[in-house]
């Protein structure tokens, strides 16, 4: 029986690769594969019958919630006014721009928690003023592709939530585990800045923005007043409510959408077109991800069921290896399949195997679930298939190769690596916040 | 005919906005909710049974406008790579795979729709539901999602990719 799991496993894969909808993919699959394992029609109406008992879960509420907070930040315009006050804020500081870029992405997609939203958004919005003051394209390119998979770590983070109640671990702890490594990273990256201006200044031209230049003191600190602390607010009505135990985290999302609604309707930019734009995006965004988790709910339990996980699981331990040699396996696994697959389906194939696995080694889960979310952050920007590298073609100045786009994305690749390693060193950097709740 | 598409065409619209109202509405319910329990007033007692049920509704209703929409993920690093004519025929076995798909859930939901109004079964959460209701959006999200599936392969259109020439499939 187990090696009738393997198969559905196998059938999924091979469905994807050709192209089927992914949902409709696990689908067939898991109905061939109730049908041979689970005896017959019966089989059949079990899986439709379990295919509800995922979906109607209180935890999965905040991946809608944290889709429309990004989209109403996005559609009000309250996202563009970040980044204006933060153009403004940085004044001289050479290769700024790529500082902005870093900072704005970072704070944006803290907010947003959606990769390629970031990306599109940060690639339209910099690379053409990047390259009209001279940047060279890793100077660009590179913070962009690197800054777009920081909204996966920083919470709130819908891609987390969705890990979070696949792989039945603590939301709260894993969007909180979140925080240090995302802000530690965002730093390697200004570091990797930092070193590429100090090489090679030519890279990125300093120049003084013009209306800037006489910005006093106070209106800086209007500015930040006005543009930035307000955004404090959603971030303490998402993570500090978590941490404070005043709401829950899907209860914390829907507090994070209203935030920003009141916020835009502080800022007289809540219109209904920005309310109408935004909650499509969501049913758009959303009710993929959910079809997905219907039809793919069973998918878990029919491994289970047919003992391929277990098989799986002590075929691995059974292999004298190091726990971390292990973990690397599977680490290159995730980045592997990110090569031509989205994160989601990633989540769904790997989350009834690997998560056990992780667990029989004495890793803790939600310090998994971290790696998971790097790994997956990784596959998006890993040449050649990385789907950022292709989403940043598309903006990048004509005349730039996408091998030019592949370099650029290394330093950042590399700053992954290493945050991978320090979270493997020092647990607790993912782990210290969550015990704190 | 020409009228009843457009009743029909309507009917895909309005469900995409009534998920779109039902993820509102979801919003605004969780945090009178907490607002009430944190002032000391009394919360509803349903928020969260209720909740969980609309997200199965909010996914059916969203589903069948998706499909017109071409919303559904796939995997194409494949397609992309074959020649024309092999993808045509790969994008003509999406469609079947999908189609059938969706026609068996639509049947075996109904089936159990049907067993679950006839033995008058619950489902018991803070808020008890016939469990007939949590099969019934699954009858009319597939269904309509196979009807969409249908649509496509009449005209002629793949399931990912709304330019394709009339005589592609």
């Amino acid at each position: 029986m187990a090696a009738t799991g393997l198969l559905v496993f196998l059938l999924v894969l091979l469905l994807m690769v050709l192209g089927i909808p992914v949902a409709f993919a696990f689908l067939a699959a898991n109905m061939l594969g109730a049908l041979l394992i689970m005896g017959g029609v019966s089989g059949l109406l079990q899986l439709v019958d379990n295919s509800t008992s995922l979906i109607t879960s209180f935890t999965l509420v905040a991946v809608p919630m944290f889709v429309l907070m990004g989209a109403l930040l996005f559609h009000s315009g309250l996202a563009l006014r970040v980044f204006d006050t933060l153009d403004a804020l940085f004044g001289r500081l050479p290769a700024r721009l790529s500082y902005l870029t870093v900072a704005g992405g970072a704070t944006f997609s803290t907010l947003t928690g959606s990769t390629l939203a970031n990306t599109a958004m940060l690639g339209s919005l910099m690379v053409p003023e990047m390259s009209r003051r001279g940047y060279a394209t890793h100077m660009s390119v590179g913070p962009i592709i690197g800054t777009g998979g920081l909204a996966m770590l920083i919470p709130p983070s819908a891609l987390g939530v969705l890990l979070g109640s696949l792989a039945r671990i603590d939301i709260g702890a894993l969007l909180v585990a979140g925080l240090l490594p995302g802000i530690l990273l965002a730093l390697m990256y200004c570091s990797v800045i930092a070193v590429q201006a100090k090489l090679d200044p030519a890279s990125a031209p300093a120049y003084a923005p013009e209306d800037n230049v006489r910005l006093t003191a106070m209106r800086r600190l209007a500015l930040i007043v006005t543009n930035i602390l307000p955004l404090g607010l959603v971030i303490f009505c998402v993570v500090g409510f978590i941490i404070l135990g005043i709401a829950t985290p899907s209860e914390a999302a829907a507090f994070g959408a209203l935030s920003v609604a009141a916020l835009a309707a502080f800022n007289r930019c809540l219109t209904l077109t920005a309310i109408r734009k935004s909650l499509l995006a969501t049913v758009e965004v959303t009710g993929m991800v959910f079809l997905l988790v219907i039809s793919s709910s069973v998918f878990g339990q029919l491994m289970a069921f047919a003992g391929s996980s277990t098989v799986l699981i002590d075929w691995s331990t059974g292999i004298t290896a190091l726990p971390l040699v292990k973990l690397l396996a599977m680490f290159a696994v995730l980045l592997l399949l990110g090569m031509f697959m989205d994160q989601i389906s990633i989540m769904l194939l790997t989350i009834p195997v690997f998560f056990p696995l992780a667990a029989s080694l004495g890793y803790d889960p939600v310090w998994f679930g971290i790696v998971v979310l790097l790994a997956m952050e990784m596959s998006l920007s890993t040449p050649p298939f990385g789907l950022l590298l292709f989403v940043m073609q598309g903006v990048a100045p004509a005349g730039t190769s996408f091998a030019d786009i592949a370099k650029a994305a290394v330093p950042y690749l590399l700053c992954d690596l290493g945050l991978v390693a320090l979270l493997v060193m020092f647990p607790g950097l993912a782990l210290f916040l969550p015990g704190l709740i | 005919m020409k009228r009843l598409v457009q009743y029909y065409d309507g009917l895909i619209a309005g469900l995409a906005v009534l998920a779109g109202s039902i993820i509102a509405s979801v919003c605004l319910l969780i945090v009178y909710d907490v607002v009430a329990r944190n002032l000391g007033m009394q919360p509803p007692d349903s928020t969260v049974a209720l909740t969980e049920y609309a997200m199965l509704y909010f996914t059916m209703a969203a589903a069948p406008w998706l499909v017109r929409e071409r919303g559904h993920i796939a995997v194409e690093v494949l397609q992309q790579r074959c020649s024309p004519a092999t993808r045509r025929w790969l994008q003509r076995l999406a469609l079947v795979v999908c189609l059938l798909t969706s026609a068996a859930v639509t049947v075996l939901a109904a089936v159990l729709a049907f067993e679950a109004s006839r033995r008058g079964e619950l489902e018991i959460r803070s808020l008890a539901v016939p469990r007939a209701a949590l099969f019934a959006p699954l009858v009319v999200g597939f269904g309509l999602m196979t009807t969409e599936f249908a649509r496509l392969a009449w005209r002629g259109e793949a399931v990912t990719q709304p330019d394709l020439p009339q005589s592609a499939l």
